[in-house]
């Protein structure tokens, strides 16, 4: 089971799943995790594709942990730098995403050829 | 053409260099080519069996399918381009064509994509912009040249400059000529669209943040004006930036110091200011909504560029520009503009300016398979027999007025050259001058 007891944790999504490009996401899902359980905590709809307009929404409303599909250097960097613990290259429902993320089993949802990029 | 029956077929694709793969109805990749585990980085064994927007990881594969749209609309898709991110988050540039496959009862059982990696196109496409005077500023007209002349000195100069500009004059590109000329090229160029983002957002995002400045900041984030130090910072649409923000502005412009939000103590700043507006300052200023101290800060030198009606002789060797660009980008071999689509396009008002040219060019880019491109590849309010369309517009009024509708718009349209004018209508110079004396008041 995850470590963390609190923060903001943020989903990159697709419709039910995932998106595959981080950054062309239509919706960002928010999650509190309170007290080792997570609560749906609101989305993030955002009109600009702009990476660094996205990459500030996403700093300015408190988020700790991102899961998300296909992301790239440099907005990875933006959001690292920004405090942002980022785990990309997963590829599932979000329900598959958030159970990885309680059990720490991000490596099952592993986009092809992105096995090793994952250090859960 | 019919495929020779009994040839090898995955011998075919394996040779080919475009990358290509199969999908079945489910989105399953079925097939892999060679070509396309060289381009992705994924071997064969990984990508068979899984989703293909998870191995091809396009800009497209979030509800602009290539196959999906081929599929539903029973069209092909050829030369797309598009980008994918690689797994070491380099974005790759590529060019896709899909169609889909049917059986032999005419039923849809899946459908092929072709992808063909444009990254040595699009460095091509950098040294041909790199020909180009000033960036990628193309033209030859007076009205630019006369800022040609003057954009030196003033990129030399530290002076905060303020470009003004109708929408779509390239003022962005000016901005970064600026800073590409002046000795602050090593640094960053940083852009800000100040009527882009909400109040609290710009200014967390112009002057940063330390960690506690809210309840969410857990640590510092630079602002904009940090990320340019040593370089230039462009702000676009300075007009509509809230006047809460002016006084920051003002005070960062007199002192070259500012405060992030949260922060106690002031930061020294060395970043040149290029700002521009396509509004009225002088008349926001007259009405309150524009701070008359920085409205005289922000203009130490103003520079105020051309509409693409001002400089109508620069379309041509902007069309080809544009052609170039979008040929190198796109992988094909437009050859340029038919005669009857340049004179067309000499003659339109483009109220959009540049971007619209540009636009205009994307759009007919997607219409034309090869060749020409003709005004059936334009859209469609530029055919003659469109609405808006200055050719026909104006068959309205008398016939006095229609024939000095026809003469003034004609001159305009020839730069004022009356004998020019005279040639096209086929009329004499005195009967185009009795014309014009008797249009009608407001005419």
């Amino acid at each position: 089971m995850r470590t963390h007891s609190t923060g903001l944790l943020c989903l990159a999504c697709y419709k039910d799943r995932l998106a595959t490009v981080c950054e062309n996401a239509d919706e960002y899902r928010l999650f509190e995790i309170r007290d080792g359980n997570i609560y749906p905590a609101g989305h993030l709809s955002l009109p600009s594709k702009d990476p660094m307009d996205r990459t500030s929404a996403i700093l300015a409303c408190g988020v700790s942990f991102l899961l998300c599909g296909a992301l790239c250097t440099e907005f990875r960097a933006r959001l690292e730098s920004g405090g942002v613990t980022v785990t990309p290259w997963l590829t599932g429902t979000l329900h598959q995403a958030l159970d990885a993320f309680q059990n720490d089993t991000f490596s099952s949802l592993a986009m092809p050829g992105c096995a090793g990029q994952l250090s859960s | 053409m019919s495929f020779p029956k009994n040839l090898p077929l995955e011998d075919v694709f394996a040779s080919i260099a475009d990358g290509l793969f199969t999908v079945d109805t489910d989105w399953n990749i079925t097939y892999f080519n060679e070509s396309a585990e060289r381009i992705t980085g994924i071997g064969v064994e990984e990508a068979l069996g899984r989703k293909c927007w998870d191995v091809f990881r396009s800009s497209l594969c979030d509800g602009q399918c290539a196959i999906g749209q081929c599929i539903e609309k029973d069209v092909r898709i050829v030369n797309k381009s598009i980008f994918i991110i690689k797994a070491d988050g380099t974005k790759l540039p590529v060019s896709i064509s899909a169609s889909p496959l049917t059986n032999a009862d005419g039923e849809v059982i899946g459908g092929v994509e072709t992808f063909r990696d444009l990254t040595e196109i699009q460095t091509m496409r950098k040294k041909v912009k790199d020909l180009y005077r000033f960036e990628n500023i193309v033209g030859h007209s007076p009205a630019l040249e006369k800022i040609f002349r003057i954009l030196p000195q003033v990129s030399a100069s530290p002076a905060t400059t303020l470009l003004l500009g109708q929408t779509g004059t390239g003022k962005e590109l000016f901005a970064r000529a600026i800073h590409n000329l002046s000795h602050r090229k090593d640094g960053p160029f940083v852009a800000v669209n100040c009527g882009a983002l909400p109040e609290n957002l710009l200014e967390s995002e112009l002057f940063g943040y330390k960690a506690g400045a809210f309840t969410d900041a857990r640590t510092d984030k630079p602002g904009r004006l940090e990320m340019a130090e040593g370089g230039t910072i462009f702000l676009d649409e300075i007009g509509d930036l809230p006047v809460s923000l002016q006084v920051k502005l003002l005070r960062f412009l007199q002192e070259r110091t500012y405060e992030p939000l949260g922060g106690v103590k002031s930061v020294q700043s060395d970043v040149r200011i290029v700002a521009a507006t396509n509004r009225d300052l002088e008349q926001r200023v007259a009405d309150g909504r524009f701070r008359q101290d920085l409205f005289y800060r922000l203009n130490v030198v103003t520079m105020k560029l051309p509409t693409l009606t001002e400089r109508r002789e620069d379309i041509p060797v902007l069309v080809d520009h544009f052609v170039e660009e979008s040929n190198a980008i796109q992988g094909k071999a437009i050859t340029g503009v038919s005669e009857d689509v340049m004179q067309l396009l000499m003659r339109h008002d483009f109220p959009g300016n540049i971007r619209e040219l540009e636009n205009i060019l994307e759009y007919a880019f997607i219409l034309c398979p090869s060749g020409f491109i003709q005004i059936e590849h334009l859209p469609e309010y530029l055919h003659p027999s469109g609405a808006g369309n200055g050719g026909s517009s104006g068959l309205y009024g008398t016939m006095e007025e229609i024939k000095c509708r026809a003469a003034k718009y004609t001159l305009m349209r020839n730069n004022g050259k009356r004998m020019a004018t005279c040639r096209e209508l086929k009329i004499s110079k005195d009967t185009l001058r009795r014309m014009l004396t008797r249009c009608p008041e407001g005419e």
